[in-house]
């Protein structure tokens, strides 16, 4: 039995991909031809959309979905490398030869061809006929000939380049159809099952009628080409190079079918082996002894670095030991991946943390009372500045999400020092930093009030210019303009940066900032007219002493107003900043900063969670063996979708912080604000949605490790206490949805009249023809091409946002626009948001995949990715639906392609959870321990209520319960 | 009046139903009414339990200490021998019942399993608090598995007793509710060994503290298995013995017996599933009760909270908010759903217990059925609203003052304890699939709350669904049809390619058995839903009808992608249930504060600043963090932190 699955595996596995990318390989003029294909589909798609656009600009079309091709490439996932270079050289030959007008007529041959085909296989003959039937005459189509040739020399490249190569890998395909037919009848007695032989058979016969067909085809043009054209072309210099290429394709060709051959015998000998090696010959660097060997030790880097603690774990001697051989990539690289140039730091940081017996974790600590706590991490707080460097802003933000508590004085780092850097004028960064830095002051950030949070411009504090004596007077008027909420400001903090409204002589001037001093540096109490104090104990955030702050009649001087962009004179004029909008300036870099954090705590949850579900073994299988709860369907169902989560937000985080840092270059720079509404609306939407995502995803997580991740010592619950409050600060995730909706809706506008709007919302130009479209695929494996999943998830973002539009047009007309607004189309408006995220979090991912060097990760990145999108599918159809892209089946089908890349995922899942880098201090979880069971025990005994003298207290208590009289 | 009253005042006053008639709804009866709204009363009164913020400053040795108080209060107060009289307690209290496992778990054990003499001799003491027990079954290996326990009983025939023994780690009793120091004694689940042979697990009735001392006796090593996520004030705890002798009396009886050194089963085992039911049957009961405090505070809040200016320059209450009403109209709806369910199924349980007493077990199977299904389904839909309330109410929901988060963490392992919801919904999905082939071959055992699957030719042939609105009861049950059939149909088909049953059912229909129960449950909800509305006073019978039907449209816009599937539904279709669910919205939302006003919460059992009585959020909170939080002494470390003047690394 177990023999038959693996010859099945393997000749599944060679059929998919190895015969295929033989085939295609071979028919060298074929594969080009579908790849020019699919790359003029891709402009063509862009030329609907974009008729606007200059021809000039055609070039730089061509050159971004250049890009894409690889993504083409993906779909043969072990494909020979050398097909790209043959399709640069294509490239840059059109580039220099081919006219605006050729290239016209070839996108619309090949996209009605397109349409014609579907699936993998049939694909190829319709090229196939593109090629040699309808366009041979090499003018238009056919670049590689686009030169003149004269007859003789026309002959002769005719028969070396064409004719030959396809006899010959004509019987190049008859033989390697012949030798798997060969090996399947060798193991034929192998299978009961007939139908199991059917299927086999089936794909080899079905590529033999294909060539034959091809090859009538191709016999029958030429002969009437050769007798009916005349050439006076010139012969080009390109032509050589051309054959030589052929040749060396020919050798690598042949060279690879040997060891094909050499390899399929090598298999039957070591039954163990055999994927490994499989996957080694499938391997495009395959010509290279030394890549081969690295190939074959990433395959195995798994079990060579882990041998010690798998064993530990007894996972070596189960089944599921062959998952951990087969996690096809190196951990490490993927990890560099995530955190780009920070990934050294990363590692380092957490390190440092874990080596010193202050700042490392400490089971004892959970279930302290609050003050007890705050001690703690104030100590905590104190060592690790002198650890670490906290001028380097990339500190703050990883050290955070080491401790299960928040560590005093976050604020102070990651609001109130940048405000001050952001808002302040050079003098101004020049007083107020380094002290900041010295820890002489401690800052919060003073914004929300009791009354009012997201709606800033209805605070209520106000400050009144006294032109007297050049001070601002601050108050607070009502209970409601009570500064609520800040954080460090309830306990800790000296100054705060306090928004208000501004009054000069009368007249309102809107929110400004301004620094304020609350306690004395020295004695640490209340300054005069300052009542500040803790709100009291929440949800998790346990050591965060989120305060209030009462101001009546405080005075501070003029220059404590930041007045890097809007300023008020001595004499009390007021000077309006350019954009308004840089007060957001902060919020920005702080959103950004949670964004990273939605990633980090997902993946310590998961890091946490498919480690314990490898170990955890719950009921016996049919041979009395436990089985580890990773292999139920169900518990798949909870860890995978969110690991293809974590690594979308995870790239869509890094994405941001591009921009954001693009953003920010340009305003100092330049003075150029154009990116800040795109970048805003951005930040908006995907704070809200990786949020919510998060919160609910650890909460899943939790579960799934059953009772036990109900323990604090288990690590998930620290985090997800931690994280909850991500939802609703810095903007409430609703309101901040409705922000990016207010964003989509104005974009939705300018694309109608032309105007130009920012990428990330091209979908929005042309929307009525680009709601016509309808999904086409027929089957699961053809999902596994993200770009299928990208068309589909860009008319559902489409859809979402022309929906909106419709009915605010017709709610505006019906009660006006602020009401309709506000009560009648808010639901729309969020999911187009939501539905705009989805898209946005997808395509980035993509962008980030197709440009992975590494073979092997981006195709099990191109699995997740994949993964995510069909999740969002999955959860919430009904737009696709409504939408009509698509059909009952077709989401059956979707079904059915998750389930399929359940599979293909699961032997890299402890590769991609390795990929996050935590040491153990970071996760804190007794579960990843190597032995989870004793390790829970261990901290059960050192839990606080345990301790001899207060049992003795307890067992009083309980006697004396014993005594009181009874109902 | 304060502004905030006015607000709540104006609303109440445009409520159009009769709010008893949906309290008495709620509450059965008149003796249950009572019991609760005296349990309110008598924590609010007693100055040193009542609710308070303040409370989750402290550490969690200060709150056990306090969470002992309260049972000295409880006990004068109430009769613990009935649980309808204690189980409002559950939903009141800040932390949990401390004795709750020991009468809810272990006495229905003892009387379930345990012979007459047995339950005689340890039953009573049960009463007078000389015996607290706990409930030990889950070990840190295994939770839901029971037949995989590894902790033994091995029989003695020299000195006629057994000798319990924890053989590893991973067998060390783990997680079971006041062991940690409350119970003397504990019901042990152990795997029997006789003669050598392992004749299954059984419960013993183990002492394992010392009555006086209260100390840990020799052989046992106890203790507190540390904090979780809630529960803090529960002494959930670990217990491991080494060669511990008890004596033969200890395994309760009722259907295996040792006598004369021969090793017998009597009577039918099933019966054992009858303890699990009471407590099971409480959580359905009690804790979507904690949902509607949630919601309460909710709604309250969002009346009074208002943001952004209209039209007219005057703010809207939240509660306008479309986005606000799609977070807590439909859980609303849902609730008063889960309310009636929970009553039902204590009906459905009772009326098994008392079969089950004469030995007919015909009704045992499905009540399990139901019982499971609703059991994961209420647990989870009280999680996610308690959490949507807590994030509807912005950045105030985070802090324990709203009352939420407490309420969050108490209801939490729900979804875990007392068998794991997925663990649950599989048998329901066997149990399914079970009725199903009932109605190929002998129709007349497939009980009433499962007569879908006899009409299951109607129910797809019945292609009329011009009037949508009408038929949605009918969507739920062509939903849950469907997916029956079609995972019936998966699963012959799997097997059909040499895949044994085991592997299928483990690896290849996890996902789509869990979404059958779940649809089960719904459809059941439903049923549930529409008896109570066709008994119900002619007054509220139109408020009940709509929240059905936001019920329903809600759940089917969450799960279409089955029917969207089949092509049983078209876009026009789904569009108009959109539609009906805006419709619905402003056909409740006036009438929400009614809605959780039925449950007639006094403050103090909400805990909450935000959500009280009348209004005033801001007024309270800001009150109570000036004057009663406790962390406003400024600790000496922050000075010390102060005084440093650290030179930070460059």
């Amino acid at each position: 039995m177990e023999l038959i699955k693996k010859i099945r595996i393997s000749f599944s596995y060679c059929n998919s991909h190895y015969l295929c990318s033989i085939c295609i390989f071979i028919n060298f003029h074929s594969l080009l031809l579908f790849q020019v294909s699919a790359l003029k589909q891709c402009l063509c798609d862009q030329f609907e959309l974009h008729n606007y656009i200059k021809w000039e600009q055609l070039r730089n079309i061509l050159q971004r979905y250049l890009s894409n091709l690889l993504l083409y490439r993906s779909l043969f996932i072990k494909f020979f490398d050398f097909n790209y270079c043959c399709l640069n050289i294509y490239y840059m030959q059109y580039i220099i030869h081919a006219s605006v007008q050729e290239y016209i007529q070839d996108v619309l041959l090949s996209v009605y061809i397109c349409c014609l085909c579907d699936s993998k296989i049939i694909t190829f003959i319709p090229f196939y006929v593109d090629g040699y039937g309808v366009t041979y005459p090499m003018e238009s189509t056919n670049c590689l000939y686009n030169m003149r040739l004269d007859r003789r020399s026309y002959d002769l490249q005719i028969t070396l380049c064409y004719y030959l190569p396809i006899w010959v890998s004509f019987l190049y395909n008859l033989t390697i159809i012949t030798l798997v037919v060969r090996r399947i009848l060798k193991h034929i007695t192998d299978f009961k099952n007939k139908t199991q032989v059917f299927g086999l058979l089936l794909y080899p016969t079905i590529l033999f009628i294909c060539w034959v067909i091809v090859i009538l085809l191709q016999l029958s043009c030429s002969l009437a080409q050769f007798n009916n054209l005349t050439h006076n072309q010139l012969f080009s210099n390109t032509y050589p190079s051309f054959s030589v290429t052929y040749l060396v394709y020919w050798m690598l060709c042949v060279i690879a079918l040997l060891r094909y051959l050499q390899k399929l015998e090598l298999m039957d000998a070591n039954q163990n082996i055999k994927m490994i090696y499989l996957k080694v010959i499938l391997r495009p660097k395959l010509a290279n002894n030394q890549l081969k060997q690295l190939i074959h030790n990433n395959c195995e880097y798994y079990l060579i670095n882990n041998i010690k603690l798998l064993s530990q774990y007894n996972i070596i001697e189960m089944s599921s030991s062959q998952d951990l051989v087969k996690c096809s990539f190196n951990p490490d690289d993927m990890g560099q991946l995530l955190y780009k140039e920070n990934y050294h730091k990363w590692i380092k940081v957490q390190e440092l943390i874990a080596k010193d017996p202050i700042s490392q974790n400490n089971v004892a600590d959970y279930g302290q009372s609050r003050d007890k706590l705050y001690e703690i991490y104030c100590k905590k707080a104190y060592k690790l500045h002198k650890l670490l460097n906290y001028s380097d802003e990339m500190i703050p933000g990883m050290v955070n999400s080491q401790f299960p508590e928040t560590v005093v004085t976050v604020l102070h780092q990651t609001m109130f020092i940048p405000t001050i850097k952001y808002l302040g004028t050079e003098k101004q960064i020049e007083k107020w930093i380094p002290p900041s830095l010295n820890y002489e002051i401690v800052g919060c950030y003073a914004q929300t009030e009791l009354g009012h949070g997201s709606d800033v411009q209805s605070l209520e504090t106000t400050a009144v210019y006294d032109k007297n004596t050049e001070e601002f007077i601050l108050n607070s008027p009502t209970i409601s303009s009570t500064k609520w909420w800040i954080g460090d400001l309830g306990l800790t903090a000296t100054h705060a940066v306090t928004h208000a409204q501004l009054y000069i002589n009368g007249k309102h001037y809107g929110v400004q900032t301004f620094i304020v001093q609350v306690r004395d540096t020295h004695t640490h109490l209340p300054l005069k007219g300052i009542e500040v104090g803790d709100v009291g104990p929440k949800y998790g955030y346990n050591t965060k002493d989120n305060g209030y702050l009462r101001m009546n009649n405080v005075r501070i001087p003029r220059e404590q107003m930041l007045m890097r962009y809007s300023k008020v004179s001595k004499a009390g004029e007021f000077i309006k900043a350019q954009n308004e909008k840089i007060g957001y300036a902060t919020m920005m870099q702080v959103r950004t900063s949670i964004i990273f954090n939605t990633y980090v705590s997902l993946a310590q949850g998961l890091a946490i969670g498919v480690k314990y579900s490898h170990f955890r073994r719950q009921f016996k299988d049919k041979n009395g063996i436990e089985r580890p709860i990773i292999d139920y369907q169900t518990q798949q169902d909870k860890l995978i979708p969110l690991v293809a989560d974590c690594y979308a937000q995870g790239f869509g985080c890094l994405r941001i912080k591009e921009i954001l840092t693009e953003n920010l270059k340009r305003i100092n720079e330049k003075n150029d604000f154009s990116l800040m509404g795109d970048l805003h609306a951005l930040l908006c939407c995907c704070k809200a949605i990786y949020t919510w995502n998060t919160h609910f995803g650890l909460d899943k997580i939790r579960q799934s490790l059953g009772g036990h991740g109900f323990l604090q010592s288990s690590g998930v619950v620290s985090i997800q206490t931690e994280f909850s409050p991500s939802c609703t600060y810095e903007g409430e995730n609703t309101v901040l949805l409705l922000q990016t909706g207010r964003y989509l809706l104005k974009a939705c506008n300018k694309a109608q009249k032309n105007q130009p709007i920012n990428e990330n919302v091209e979908y929005l130009y042309n929307i009525q023809q680009t709601l016509q479209q309808k999904a086409t695929f027929t089957r699961s494996e053809q999902l596994l091409c993200p770009e299928i999943i990208r068309k589909l998830m860009r008319l559902h973002a489409a859809f979402y946002v022309n929906k909106m539009m419709l009915k605010m047009m017709e709610k505006a007309g019906e009660y006006g626009p602020k009401e309709a607004w506000n009560k009648h189309v808010g639901v729309s408006i969020t999911e187009a948001s939501v539905a705009h995220t989805y898209y946005w979090t997808f395509k980035t991912f993509l962008d980030t995949l197709i440009k992975v060097q590494d073979e092997n990760i981006r195709s099990v990145l191109s699995n997740l990715c994949c993964l995510y999108g069909l999740q969002r599918i999955i959860d919430w159809p009904i737009g696709y639906f409504e939408g009509g892209f698509l059909n009952g089946e077709q989401l059956e089908i979707i079904l059915n392609a998750k389930e399929y890349i359940f599979t293909l995922i699961k032997p890299d899942l402890l590769g991609l959870v390795e990929s996050f880098k935590f040491n153990d201090n970071a996760l804190r979880s007794d579960l990843v321990d190597a032995k989870p069971y004793e390790k829970l025990l261990q901290s059960a005994k050192l839990s606080s209520v345990n301790n001899e003298e207060y049992q003795t207290k307890l067992r009083s208590l309980t006697k004396q319960l014993r005594e009181i009289p009874k109902l | 009046m304060h502004p905030t009253t006015q607000m709540l005042e104006n609303a109440r006053e445009r409520v159009t139903f009769p709010i008893e008639e949906l309290t008495k709804l709620i509450y059965v009866n008149e003796e249950i009414y009572e019991t609760f709204m005296k349990a309110q009363k008598i924590i609010a009164n007693e100055p040193t339990i009542r609710n308070h913020p303040d409370y989750h400053n402290w550490s969690r040795k200060q709150q056990i200490i306090k969470s002992y108080e309260k049972l000295r209060i409880m006990h004068q107060h109430f009769n613990l021998a009935n649980a309808v009289h204690w189980a409002p307690l559950l939903s009141i209290f800040q932390g949990t019942t401390p004795t709750a496992v020991s009468f809810a778990m272990t006495v229905p054990a003892l009387r379930f399993l345990g012979t007459d003499e047995q339950f005689n001799l340890w039953g009573p003491k049960f009463l007078t608090m000389e015996i607290v027990a706990a409930y030990a079954q889950t070990e840190i290996g295994h939770g839901s598995d029971v037949q995989n326990l590894e902790t033994t009983a091995t029989y003695d025939p020299q000195s006629n007793d057994f000798i319990l023994h924890t053989p590893s780690v991973s067998a060390v009793k783990f997680w079971p509710g006041e062991l940690g120091f409350l119970s003397n004694y504990a019901l042990v689940y152990a795997k029997l060994i006789f003669n050598g042979k392992n004749k299954g697990v059984h419960p013993f009735m183990v002492q394992i503290r010392d009555n006086f001392t209260h100390k840990t006796l020799k052989g046992v090593t106890v203790g507190d298995i540390g904090p979780k996520l809630g529960y803090s004030t529960k002494d959930n705890g670990f217990l491991a013995f080494d060669n511990y002798r008890i004596p033969l009396n200890s395994m309760l009886a009722r259907y295996v017996r040792i006598e004369n050194g021969q090793f017998s089963r009597h009577g039918n085992e099933k019966i054992s599933y009858a303890s699990m039911m009471v407590s099971r049957q409480l959580i359905i009961f009690i804790y979507p009760r904690m949902a509607a405090q949630a919601l309460t505070v909710a709604i309250r809040y969002s009346i009074t909270r208002q943001q952004f200016t209209n039209d007219k320059g005057v703010e809207n209450s939240v509660i306008e908010y479309q986005t606000q009403q799609d977070k807590l109209l439909p859980r609303l709806a849902t609730c008063y759903g889960m309310i009636f369910t929970g009553i039902r199924i204590m009906q459905l349980v009772d009326d098994n217990f008392h079969r089950v007493q004469k030995k007919d077990f015909s009704t045992l199977q499905q009540s399990h059925a139901i019982l499971s299904a609703i059991k994961a389904y209420s647990s989870q839909w009280v999680v996610d609203t308690t959490e949507w309330c807590r994030l509807s109410c912005g950045g105030h929901g985070y802090a324990h003052y709203s009352g939420i988060p407490a309420v969050y963490f108490d209801t939490a392992p729900n979804v875990t304890l007392e068998g794991e919801n997925q663990v649950m919904y599989l048998q329901v999905a066997r149990y399914l699939l079970k009725v199903l082939q009932y109605a190929e071959k002998n129709p007349e055992k497939v009980p009433f709350y499962f007569s879908f699957v006899l009409q299951i030719k109607d129910t797809l042939n019945n292609k009329d669904l011009s009037n949508i609105n009408t038929q949605l009861g009918y969507l739920l049950k062509l939903s849950l049809t469907i997916q029956l059939i079609q995972v019936g149909k998966r699963i012959k088909d799997l097997m059909n390619t040499g895949k044994t049953f085991q592997q299928v059912w483990n690896q290849h229909v996890g996902i789509h058995l869990l979404s059958l129960a779940q649809r089960y449950a719904e459809y059941f909800i439903y049923l549930v839903f529409q008896e109570y509305i066709s008994n119900a006073n002619q007054s509220v019978k139109d408020i009940l009808q709509s929240l059905c039907d936001l019920y329903c449209v809600q759940t089917i816009l969450d799960n279409s992608s089955t029917l969207i599937e089949s092509g049983q539904i078209t876009q026009e279709q789904l569009k108009s249930l959109n539609e009906l669910k805006i419709e619905l919205f402003t056909k409740i939302k006036p009438q929400a504060i009614g809605l959780v006003e039925a449950f007639n919460f006094n403050d103090n059992a909400l805990r909450t600043c935000i959500g009280c009585h009348d209004g005033k959020p801001y007024e309270y909170i800001y009150d109570w963090a000036t004057k009663e939080n406790s962390v406003n002494k400024v600790p000496q470390a922050v000075i010390d932190l102060m005084g440093t003047k650290i030179k930070p690394k460059l």
